[in-house]
This record gives structure tokens, C-alpha cells and sequence, in this order.
């Protein structure tokens, strides 16, 4: 066998009888095959080629239609038909797989068809006794698909939840609404509007006593020019402290 | 090329290169062709006959096959085509 590499072929006849091609350009040739070893083509480019078949490759297709011309065309097209579809044995072509593995050995095929159809039915019946079948068993003997879990053990919301939450925002908006005694101390508290109203006049609320003492020792002077009637209330309301601290 | 005549083949091998069979009778008969000299066949039945390849032959098939399998189909129908209009 003569191994090619990488040559180019071009308007030439190839004798190709037991020859090796690798990576060959065949541009406008014509293969001639005699009846030797098949050739072999590894990554070939053909272009334009030509195939003649010579001496006893030649002497087989004459035979073949001698034999379709005598009265054998079915068995001439088999071998054809078996031509084409590469079930001739080629040297590299692995042999056919034995006669178990065709199809043919009914009685191995229809064992192992009967094991996976047991396995199937095995499989079948018990995915649906552990998901339909047990749990409904389970459910008529009055038992509990999972583990009881204690109702005390479970977080439980009132189920007046909203109502209750209304009436605590209402009692705290009508906390904040109204005038009271914050304490015992002496501190009131006014309605949140009014402190609002008076945090945004006064910039601030007044502290305690100290405050009011303030306030009474030296009157804001432009409150008094601005603000006569108030003035004059806030001197009344410290001469009254003044009145309760000597009393 | 060597003459047969009126013989009848039964279930054998029959070795055909060269041979110029005449009002043979081929019953289930394997007919092996090697790829020498073509056979001729005049005036015989054939019967459940099968065809063996050897040698030369085999090899011509085989390289066909190839062709065909390698991209070159029109080429090898166009050698088909011959055979059955021989």
C-alpha cells in the first residue's frame, strides 16, 4: 500500500488499487479502480472527478448485469442495495453484531421486555401507594398524614385583631385630643393641635416652672409692643403664679 | 472458457469465474463470483439463488460502497444504472 500526503491530483488518471490519500487534492481526475485493496481517502478534496472501474472490477459489474439479464434482477438489486447502504464489509467496517442483538431472538427480546414491564408496574404501584393510596388509608383511620404539631406550639393572631387595633388608635388620638393633668406634679397636657401651635410660635415648648418664672421676671418686651392684650394676660397669669406661691 | 451444460445445481457452492453455463438448473444454489473472467448464463433457472462475492470482486463492491458512503453517489448510480441496463 502506497501512502499519499498532501498531493495534488490534476487532469490525470490515479490508479488508486491499494493506495492510502491523505489530505490529497484531486482536481479533474479520473480514479481508476482494478479489483485490488479498496483505497482509503482521509480529508481529500475532489473536484470534477471521474470514476472507471478496470480489469476485474470492470469483470464484476459486467457480471452483475449478465446476472440481472439472465433472470436474477432482485438478487442483483439486493447486492446493490446493499452496496449502498454500506452493509458490504469494508476492511475498516466493524463486523455485524451478533444474531442477539438484531432483533431476531424473540424469546431473550420478550424476556427482557417482561422484566422492564415488572419493574414498570412495580414502580407504578408504588409511587401510587405512597402518594395516594397510604395517605387516604392514613386519613380514614383518623391519623395525620404528618406529625401533630400542638395548636399552644403555633402562633395565633386574635381574631378581633383589627378591631382591636381601631379602638387602641381612637383611645390615642382622643388621648392626645384634650386637655388633662399629666401628673401630679402640676404638668398638663393640651391638645396636640394647640402645642403644635404653640411650639411653631414660641420656637420650643416651656420648661417646667422655670419658664413661667422667667417669663413673669422679665416680660418679653416685644410681645408688649407688638401684643398689648397678651402682654397684659401674661402679667396677670405670673402676678396669679406670684398670688399661688404666697399662698 | 469452460462449458456447462444441463447441469443442476442443488444447495452448494458454485464457483462461476470462467464458466459458461448452458440449460442449468440453479436450486438454492450459492453462486460465488471472484472477479475474473465474466461468466455467461444461457436458457438457466435459478431458484432461490444467492450471490457470494470473493476477492476482486468483493473489493469492487466494497470500493463502491465506500464511494457511495464517502459523498459520491451519483457517481456509483450512474454505475448501477449501466449494470441493469446491460
Amino acid at each position: 500500500m502506497t501512502m499519499f500526503q498532501k498531493q495534488r491530483f490534476e487532469n490525470e488518471e490515479v490508479m488508486v488499487d491499494g493506495n492510502s490519500y491523505a489530505q490529497c487534492i484531486f482536481d479533474g481526475s479520473i480514479l481508476v479502480f482494478s479489483g485490488g485493496t479498496p483505497p482509503t481517502f482521509e480529508r481529500c478534496q475532489f473536484k470534477n472527478i471521474k470514476i472507471e472501474l478496470r480489469g476485474e472490477a470492470a469483470n464484476t459489474t459486467a457480471y452483475l448485469g449478465s446476472l440481472f439479464q439472465a433472470g436474477l434482477p432482485d438478487d442483483v438489486d439486493t447486492v446493490l442495495n446493499k452496496v449502498e447502504a454500506g452493509v458490504m464489509n469494508l476492511p475498516d467496517r466493524p463486523n455485524p453484531p451478533p444474531l442477539e442483538n438484531t432483533g431476531q431472538n424473540f424469546a431473550q427480546l420478550g424476556v427482557i421486555a417482561g422484566v422492564i414491564a415488572v419493574a414498570c408496574i412495580w414502580f407504578i404501584g408504588m409511587y401510587t401507594w405512597g402518594t395516594v393510596l397510604g395517605p387516604m388509608q392514613t386519613l380514614d383511620n383518623g391519623g395525620f398524614l404528618r406529625t401533630e404539631v400542638d395548636f399552644a406550639l403555633i402562633p395565633r393572631l386574635p381574631d378581633g385583631l383589627a378591631v382591636e387595633y381601631d379602638n387602641v388608635r381612637d383611645a390615642q388620638l382622643a388621648r392626645i385630643d384634650q386637655f388633662a393633668f399629666a401628673s401630679t406634679d402640676g404638668d398638663v397636657a393640651i391638645p396636640i393641635d394647640d402645642a403644635i401651635a404653640f411650639m411653631l410660635e414660641n420656637d420650643g415648648f416651656p420648661v417646667g416652672s422655670e419658664v413661667a418664672t422667667d417669663e413673669a421676671d422679665e416680660p418679653d418686651s416685644d410681645e408688649s409692643t407688638e401684643d398689648g392684650d397678651d402682654a397684659g394676660d401674661d402679667e396677670s397669669e405670673s402676678d396669679d403664679s406670684n398670688d399661688e406661691s404666697g399662698d | 472458457m469452460q462449458q456447462v451444460i444441463g447441469q443442476v445445481f442443488g444447495k452448494e457452492q458454485v464457483a462461476v469465474d470462467g464458466k459458461a453455463f448452458e440449460g442449468c438448473t440453479f436450486n438454492n444454489t450459492r453462486l460465488l463470483y471472484k472477479g475474473e473472467n465474466v461468466p455467461t448464463f444461457s436458457n438457466c433457472t435459478f431458484k432461490d439463488v444467492s450471490l457470494e462475492f470473493e476477492g476482486a470482486a468483493e473489493s469492487t463492491l466494497q470500493f463502491l460502497g465506500g464511494l457511495y458512503e464517502s459523498g459520491f453517489e451519483r457517481a456509483v448510480e450512474t454505475i448501477f444504472k449501466q449494470i441493469r441496463k446491460a
